[in-house]
């Protein structure tokens, strides 16, 4: 059972059809400046529970899309085409 | 399986707004890409939009082809994840045998468009 995103112009498609888009977010835990910008450029997200990402529909209408995704469930909480 | 052509179109590119207030001539299919965006063939540059900044293409990176219902179906059931339209006529796009294609469902056939350079593959995958 694949993991499937409903396209707000195409409807539900499997997540293979998708290119993952991250919007790099720093721990509010990181003070230091140059800090936060390494690990804006090198670390990636993995937050435990909902988070804002983009996809892009690369086998349908070619949009960017927001998606909001639980990562301990991987329940899809919405999508939209702007943001949160 | 019938053999995929070249797809003569016209991409027409503009506001949501003047798309869905477009009067498409019945003699053109119009498949609503995305909210702003339409593939329509055969060519159509000379459709009138509410839009002065609308961008007409000519579009020749598609191929096609039509098949009945039933043949269309039972190919579409064994490489199609995602559940088509029930209701005729629809639009429907996703992958499709691993290839992104484009939908035109009619009752009693079905149009097939994909990218011009997966024609091979997909004739491949269609036997």
């Amino acid at each position: 059972m694949s993991l499937h995103i409903p396209c707000p112009n195409c409807g539900s498609r499997p997540v293979e059809e998708f290119l993952y888009g991250e919007i790099s977010t720093v721990p509010d835990s990181i003070t230091d400046a140059d800090a936060r910008d390494v690990d804006r450029a090198f670390m990636h997200n993995n937050p435990e529970g909902a988070q804002i990402e983009r996809w892009f529909h690369v086998f349908g209408c070619r949009r960017w899309l927001t998606m909001r995704r639980d990562t301990r469930t991987d329940e899809v909480i919405g999508t939209s085409w702007r943001g949160y | 399986m019938p053999a995929l052509n070249r797809l003569p179109a016209t991409r027409i590119v503009a506001t949501p707004s003047a798309l869905d207030a477009a009067a498409w001539p019945a003699n053109i299919l119009a498949l609503r890409i995305a909210s702003d965006e339409v593939l329509v063939t055969p060519p159509a540059p000379e459709i009138k939009l509410n839009d002065p900044h609308a961008i007409f293409e000519p579009d020749s990176g598609f191929a096609d082809v039509w098949l009945a219902a039933d043949e269309a179906l039972k190919f579409l059931e064994r490489e199609c994840e995602w559940e088509l339209p029930a209701e005729r006529p629809a639009f429907a796009q996703g992958m499709v045998a691993g290839i992104a294609a484009k939908l035109w469902l009619e009752s009693d056939r079905v149009l097939i468009i994909v990218p011009a350079p997966f024609v091979a593959d997909f004739e491949e995958r269609m036997t």
